[in-house]
């Protein structure tokens, strides 16, 4: 006979298994004392998590979050597309109505997460809810939750979309048509899965689709209350038009839920699933609020601007008139997590959504061969103008930057805290463990001039290890080594205690810096996220930067952390593998401790006489106003030593068709002619303004470019490899702007730019490229019919 | 009172296990389904659903045993 395993055994225990595996289990209970053990501590553990969750309490509110909930509820609401880049300063209301729900209900004590907040912000149904003597709070509420004791009188659906291979499939859109002649849509989230309220009872049609793939559709009468499973599997299209298949035996559930709280399941018999109880908070203990948009709407009524992921909305920039706008302007940007998303998607099969692709991030992924300047300032620049290969007709603007270089032995001495989340959700291998690993990297490079402190922060904050010299390095290894995962998170007071150690400890004309590390699914408390972003900027002014790491896949959102190291003068990386940590952390220790300009900023002025309109790709989220530039009071970006950054503009030349609108002719301002430098044939300008780290006033280097109309053949490698980045990027976004461009041709540009690849990123890129080629392939002929 | 108290730290202890865990954790021994009915809701395999609930309850009980807060030992061990 078979030896079982233990997962056999506990699902013996507390589920069914086949008569031969049952055999295999009993028997070597019979044989093996250890196992006979753990069956009674299975036994005992499950007893009592059944005991505790028939008895579980509904808490009471505290006053604060009363108080805060009254306060909130009477506040005007923010466009639902605000709500998502901001993550939810004015969204606290809702952020409480769920979580006053989930007491209620279910005493999930659990942190909200942007969906849940936007779930309630954007219920379609703010109809005030009974009053209920368990949570007073509630009736004050625009939330669709219900009190307990009132039925529901709407149907919830919610699933996971599944590919063939029954891996969750993100981003496919669910469509429930209601009775009522409404369309209900959302869109499954990263993890594939989705969840919808407020659809009326009666007959509700569900359809799922996403691009490339053939729909699915299924039907249910569900009565009011009920709460609808239904998770579709989506097989790829073939290569012809869409096919809309029906009766493809999609599982559908329906609940007779009916309950009251207290009351927690009702058994019905398979494959009827029961929930019980208030829907949203049901679905939202679940998990399943991923696409929690339900909008009652005509078919294809789409919001833009919204993600379940939680990374930002971005539309692509578009064309821009040279006459209209002859300047452009962007903060200097360095972080490159955005690639190591892409990689992540792609490497599960898997096309990342179009907003986790950061076009300038990707290309920035990547070292180029800058040489830096040899008369000690902090940038060179190079510059390179070749064709377009997505577009006959127009230029590509290469612009690279170099920052200074710093040598090991230069570099100044490091005061860094380690800010460390060890709530739980960090216990997973691909975070805790993680995080310890990279610390170790780190610790391993410093010596005796650094210093090193460890704050970790859950449901409390702590000093684990108070500012400690570089070179004591088993007392900090053995500090990190003692950390461990579990608890709830608050990220607020740890950041604080985080800084006060920094300058504690502060290195004048050092770096000093706080290191987060994180999973980004911290909330801050109930201090509003608007004063801990001041507070990070007033820290950033005296001298102390943030760095944010972020570990870990499912909860992860990155519009926070990026805007927390945007504030703190600092830089973000996202770190998936110990390969990512090393380089993150160890190949680049130089450039991601040591700050070698802040604030920089980079503005573009062509040449009208040369230039017809221009694009510029990625950096969506840095553009900033022409005349900010020159202010020294508007933050830049921060570059560290070492780093390049690469920017890339697509040009149309004078004289072309411009793919700018065009503006309306002026009465009062006749056209200037233009000046000297603008007949000289100049292409354009590449102005920098930069402060030293330790500087308030700006500096300016300048370099006008020319366009030689170097053919594609003649332009260096680096140009091809960015060029085939950024094609790269429009096509995983599915850009307006692609062109002709095809993942083959981007197998070509990135093939030909191999000859520079310190570190092999560039071929893993190509390896990325050939496993985006069938993803990309399957979506193009839905998206053309 | 100390029955409920208990129940309290059992209910702790589940809300700082991942979410993945918990998830199928309160499926299984609140609304009583089975691994089947499980993996059909939250779209994991059959398999993968008993990898979570094994670990889940695993968790539970060190961290019963273990039984102090983790931020508080940290302190501790230093």
């Amino acid at each position: 006979m078979r030896t079982p395993d233990e997962h056999e055994l506990t699902r013996h225990l507390v589920d069914e298994v086949d008569a031969e595996t049952a055999a295999a289990v009993d028997a070597r209970l019979r044989d093996d004392p250890e196992w006979q053990a753990a069956a009674d501590e299975t036994q005992q553990t499950a007893r009592h998590l059944r005991q505790a969750l028939a008895a579980e309490p509904l808490p009471a509110l505290t006053d604060d979050q009363r108080r805060a909930i009254v306060e909130r509820s009477t506040a005007p609401r923010r466009s639902v597309r605000r709500a998502v880049l901001l993550a939810g300063v004015g969204s606290l209301a809702a952020t409480l109505a769920i979580a006053v729900g989930a007491h209620v209900f279910l005493g999930d004590t659990e942190t909200p997460k942007v969906e849940d907040r936007l779930q309630v912000r954007i219920d379609p149904a703010p109809a005030p809810p009974p009053a209920s003597s368990r949570a007073p709070a509630v009736p004050m509420l625009p939330a669709p939750a219900l009190a307990p004791g009132t039925a529901p009188t709407t149907v919830a659906v919610f699933g996971t979309v599944l590919d063939e291979s029954g891996a969750p499939l993100p981003g496919a859109r669910i469509e429930a048509l209601g009775p009522d002649g409404n369309v209900y849509t959302t869109t499954a989230g990263g993890d594939g899965r989705f969840g919808m309220t407020g659809v009326p009872p009666g007959r509700v049609e569900l359809k799922a689709k996403l691009p490339g793939f053939m729909e699915v559709a299924g039907a249910v009468s569900a009565r009011g209350g009920n709460l609808v499973a239904w998770s579709p599997t989506l097989r790829v299209a073939a290569m012809t038009e869409s096919i809309t298949v029906t009766g493809a035996a999609p599982r559908v559930m329906v609940s007779s839920a009916q309950t009251l709280a207290g009351q927690r399941s009702i058994q019905a018999p398979a494959p009827t699933v029961v929930v019980s109880g208030d829907q949203s908070v049901q679905l939202k203990a679940l998990g399943y609020v991923g696409g929690a948009r339900t909008v009652p709407g005509p078919v294809g009524a789409e919001l833009p601007g919204f993600n379940t992921e939680g990374y930002g909305y971005r539309a692509d920039n578009d064309f821009l008139d040279v006459a209209v706008h002859p300047q452009s302007t962007f903060a200097m940007d360095v972080d490159t997590a955005s690639n190591t998303n892409v990689r992540r998607f792609l490497t599960g099969g898997q096309l990342p959504p179009a907003d986790a692709v950061r076009i300038e991030e990707m290309i920035n992924y990547f070292t180029y061969d800058y040489p830096p300047s040899r008369d000690g300032a902090p940038f060179a620049a190079h510059v390179e103008v070749g064709p377009a290969p997505w577009r006959p007709g127009h230029r590509l603007v290469r612009i690279g930057l170099k920052a200074r270089e710093i040598e090991a032995v230069d570099r100044p001495a490091s005061n860094l805290v380690f800010l460390i989340d060890v709530s739980g959700s960090m216990d997973e291998p691909a975070k805790h463990p993680l995080v310890q690993a990279s610390l170790r990297l780190l610790v391993d490079r410093l010596d005796a001039r650094d210093r090193v402190a460890i704050v970790v922060y859950a449901g409390a904050a702590g000093l684990v290890l108070p500012s400690t010299p570089g070179d004591q390095k088993a007392v900090i290894t053995a500090a990190i080594d003692r950390l461990r995962a579990g608890g709830s998170t608050n990220g607020g007071e740890g950041i604080q205690l985080a800084y006060d150690t920094a300058a504690q400890s502060f290195i004048r004309g050092g770096v000093n810096r706080v290191i987060l590390a994180t999973d980004g699914d911290f909330n801050v408390g109930l201090t509003d996220q608007g004063g801990l972003v001041r507070m990070i900027q007033e820290k950033a002014k005296q001298g102390v930067f943030l760095s944010a790491l972020g570990f870990g896949m499912g909860n992860y959102k990155d519009d926070t952390l990026e805007s927390l190291a945007d504030k703190g003068n600092g830089n973000y990386a996202y770190i998936d593998t110990i390969a990512e940590a090393r380089r993150a952390l160890v190949e680049q220790m130089n450039a991601t401790l040591v700050t070698v300009a802040k604030d920089a900023k980079i503005q573009v002025e062509f040449n009208p006489a040369q230039v017809a309109s221009y694009r510029l790709l990625g950096y969506e989220n840095r553009l900033m106003r022409p005349e900010e530039f020159e202010d020294d009071a508007k933050d830049g970006g921060e570059v560290g030593a070492g780093h390049t950054v690469t920017a890339l503009y697509e040009v149309v030349p004078a004289g072309g068709r411009s793919k700018a609108a065009a503006a309306p002719p002026l009465r009062y301002q006749g056209s200037r002619p233009p000046s000297a430098a603008a007949r000289g044939g100049e292409l354009l300008t590449v102005s920098v303004r930069y402060k030293e780290p330790d500087g308030s006033k700006s500096s300016l280097l300048q370099w006008p470019v020319a366009d030689a109309g170097a053919s594609l053949e003649e332009a260096s490698p680096d140009f091809r490899f960015a060029a085939g980045v950024a094609a790269f990027g429009m096509l995983l976004r599915d850009s307006p702007h692609r062109g002709q461009a095809t993942a083959a041709q981007v197998v070509r540009l990135a093939r030909s730019g191999l000859e520079h690849d310190a570190g092999g990123y560039r071929a893993e890129f190509l390896s990325l490229v050939h496993k985006a080629q069938p993803l990309l392939a399957a979506r193009a002929p839905a998206r053309r019919p | 009172v100390e029955a409920r108290e208990a129940a309290q730290e059992v209910l702790e202890r589940l809300a700082a296990l991942p979410a993945s865990q918990r998830e199928v954790l309160r499926l299984k021994f609140q609304e009583e389904l089975s691994y089947r009915d499980i993996s059909v809701v939250t779209g994991l395999t059959v398999n993968h659903v008993g990898v979570l609930i094994h670990q889940g309850l695993k968790a539970l009980r060190a961290r019963a045993e273990a039984d102090r807060p983790p931020v508080v030992a940290l302190r501790r061990a230093r």
